[in-house]
């Protein structure tokens, strides 16, 4: 496992069609994720969380125009997207894609073929049986590991099918955007328990949120504050506390 | 170059051209079609009178017709430039060690010999004009099953082939192209399956067109008896050349009461070759059709599977995908009558144009007065992963019944920079996702194929579509 490490990052979405100077979205992002722990980035709407998640998946819309992204030995930020899934640092989505055709099975069956390329003793079997056995766990009915992934599903099976997703693949870090937005009580609980599973295996997690809710089941090391695209609060897990009281106005007025 | 010598089944990804043979011709026509050559076909072929004569009616008719004009532009097929008929073999071989070892190479290099031995029933092999190869498991020729070329069947069936042949469900006068056909066909399949049999297993004819310049015309002729059911596979290749050539097939299926056919085809031609087919087959009651078809390569391709629902109850189901690259327009579609009541059509068409390619879906749906009660639904999906290629949807529907239930759907798709992320995002590469696309769009075509069919049609989208995009 190895650490995260954001240094001074700047970026921009790529500007309009003409090829014209892009939105400034982050502006000096310096952010550290050591392995094996929990941060969580809160902040109201708009100040730039998914970007930041998307970035460090390099997303093909965003341009880093400063600064670095490092995972261990990895310059993320010179790494196309499934390098970078493939060194391990693997994103839930807020809002993932509908593929027709396309069933999770399929998609973890590909995706788990070019990871186990590293893996000794893997056997597709049993990852079959895994599959089903995580599915089970999240409660959802096994038509959803058949059907087309996200088509016609509602917000709180597309999380669960996020989660599925990091679960079985051999994350060693995972960057969670706002899965909590869309699940009842009851599923938050069971995606909790997910998350928390991947941290007993050592797996660093960046959890995107906006609301505390999801830290009664989650342990965070650390909490930051982000707001325009900049970092404005650290702490540790009662500054969550303190947000859900007060909200974020004191901070963002500062 | 890429992906033109492949054929359905276990091919490999070869240079185009790189296993073209040398000629080995025992008799090859002249150039051109006129009145002599027709006849020396037939002399060729030691045809009784009436086949000749028969020829020689549709010559006359090839003569008269114009070159149809309605659908993509065919001015660049030159007639008298190609080659009609040419064949390389003597006889027709019984045992896959017989067939000489430049066409056995050919035919291995597809998969023909393992795919026999693993899941057909029965294969027959067209090198050039004329099919060299057959084979039928016993089990099926004991219960009456025939499945031979078709200029055998005019040798030892003469009747039924006088009955069937190009009289009740495609005449020659309809098109120059049928005409055409009329005049210089060769080789192709003759199925007879009997009352009552079910052949559990697909028959496969593969057909393969090895000289430049020629045509191939074969004639597929199947039989479904009543209360029986059968699925035919036919799969078609041919190396790259630069000279145009032409294929001009006929497919006419009989589909008896309460019979179920299936009918696949996988087309897999040069990017130089006209592919121009008629293909039709008359359903009688509660009879069920069903075409599953992949299109690729070819340069101009026009197919139209057509299910005439004549009898009540009777159903056909389309199932069509075509992959349009650059340089290359597909036109192809389905037509249905519906001439009886609580008839049923299910149409489900699906095309890829991508690199400036042009895929057209033409549809015919007429449904008479009188037949009530009946069914149809059509759907159009067409997925194009950039600005520059091309999908056009030409439904034409007719009916004059009122008591009908009708549906068409038309979609177009893209595949977007966020479905890519997504998939990369968890490991696959840009390629990979475009791949993982395009398989998903594909999907129920596939699902309707023999599995091993199913994995070939992925890999030869995929690499049609390789490098063509992002």
């Amino acid at each position: 496992m190895s650490t995260l490490t954001i240094k001074n990052l700047h970026v921009s979405l790529a500007g309009p069609a003409n090829g014209g100077a892009g939105k400034a979205i982050l502006n000096g992002i310096d952010l550290v994720v050591p392995k094996g722990a929990t941060c969580v980035l809160m902040g109201p709407n708009g100040s730039g969380k998914s970007t930041l998640g998307n970035t460090i998946l390099a997303h093909p819309a965003i341009t880093i125009t400063k600064g670095k992204i490092t995972f261990g030995k990895h310059v993320l930020s010179k790494m196309k997207t499934d390098e970078i899934a493939r060194a391990g640092v693997l994103i839930a989505l807020q809002h993932p894609q509908a593929v027709s055709g396309v069933s999770v099975t399929n998609l973890l069956t590909i995706a788990m073929r070019k990871f186990a390329a590293k893996q000794k003793n893997f056997k597709m079997a049993h990852f079959r049986e895994d599959i089903k056995t995580t599915a089970k766990a999240l409660k959802m009915d096994s038509e959803f590991l058949t059907r087309s992934i996200n088509e016609g599903f509602s917000g709180g099976e597309k999380k669960k099918m996020e989660i599925l997703q990091l679960a079985l693949l051999p994350a060693k870090c995972v960057i969670i955007d706002e899965i909590d937005s869309g699940l009842d009580i009851d599923a938050l609980k069971l995606v909790a328990r997910e998350i928390s599973k991947l941290r007993k295996r050592g797996v660093s997690v960046l959890l995107i949120t906006h609301y505390n809710r999801i830290l009664r089941w989650i342990k965070a090391d650390r909490v930051h504050i982000m707001h325009k695209g900049k970092i404005i609060k650290s702490g540790t897990s009662a500054l969550a506390q303190t947000i859900e009281k007060n909200g974020y106005s004191s901070y963002i007025t500062a | 170059m890429k992906t033109n010598v492949t054929a359905p089944i276990g091919g490999h990804a070869k240079g185009a051209g790189s296993d073209a043979l040398p000629d080995r011709f025992l008799h090859r026509a002249k150039k051109g079609i006129t009145r002599e050559i027709v006849e020396e076909i037939s002399r060729e072929k030691n045809e009784p009178a009436w086949m000749r004569e028969f020829r020689l009616k549709s010559y006359e008719e090839f003569v008269r017709l114009p070159v149809p004009t309605w659908g993509p532009d065919l001015s660049g097929l030159d007639f008298q430039a190609l080659t009609y008929y040419q064949r390389t073999e003597e006889r027709k071989y019984k045992s896959w060690d017989e067939v000489p070892a430049d066409i056995k190479d050919t035919f291995e290099k597809i998969g023909v010999p393992q795919a026999e031995r693993a899941f057909l029933a029965g294969v027959i092999g067209q090198y050039e004009s004329e099919g060299f190869y057959q084979k039928l498991r016993p089990k099926w020729e004991e219960q009456g099953v025939i499945f031979c070329d078709t200029d055998t069947a005019v040798e030892k069936y003469p009747e039924m082939v006088k009955k069937y042949f190009m009289t009740d469900c495609i005449k020659t006068k309809e098109h120059k192209l049928a005409a055409l056909h009329g005049a210089v066909w060769s080789g192709g399949t003759f199925l007879y399956v009997p009352k009552g049999v079910h052949i559990d297993m697909p028959l496969q004819t593969y057909f393969r067109m090895n000289a430049r310049a020629s045509g191939q015309f074969e004639h597929t002729l199947i039989i479904v008896d009543e209360g029986a059911s059968v699925q035919y596979i036919e799969g078609c290749t041919a190396p790259l050349y630069h000279n145009s050539s032409l294929h001009a097939a006929v497919v006419e299926i009989f589909v008896m009461k309460g019979a179920r056919s299936r009918y696949t085809t996988i087309q897999n031609w040069s990017k130089d070759v006209y592919n121009l087919n008629t293909k039709r087959a008359i359903v009688e009651e509660d009879g069920i059709q069903e075409w599953v078809g992949g299109s690729l390569g070819s340069g101009v391709t026009m197919l139209y599977p057509c299910s005439i629902l004549k009898g009540r109850g009777a159903r056909a189901e389309h199932l069509n995908i075509a992959v349009a690259g650059p340089g290359q327009h597909k036109d192809t579609g389905a037509k249905v009558m519906h001439l009886a009541p609580y008839t049923t059509s299910n149409i489900i068409s699906k095309s890829i144009s991508f690199g400036g390619g042009i895929s057209t879906y033409r549809g015919l749906l007429k449904i008479v007065k009188g037949a009530k009660g009946s069914v149809s639904h059509v759907q159009c999906d067409a997925l194009m992963p950039d600005n520059i290629s091309v999908s056009n949807t030409i439904p034409y529907i007719k009916v004059n019944e009122d008591d009908v239930t009708l549906g068409h759907e038309a979609k177009v798709g893209r595949i977007s920079e966020e479905q890519v992320f997504y998939l990369m995002s968890r490991g696959l590469t840009e390629q990979e996702a475009i791949n993982l696309v395009v398989q998903g769009f594909m999907e129920p075509i596939a699902k309707s194929l023999p599995l091993e069919y199913a994995v070939e049609l992925n890999r030869l989208i995929a690499m049609e579509m390789e490098g063509s995009l992002g």
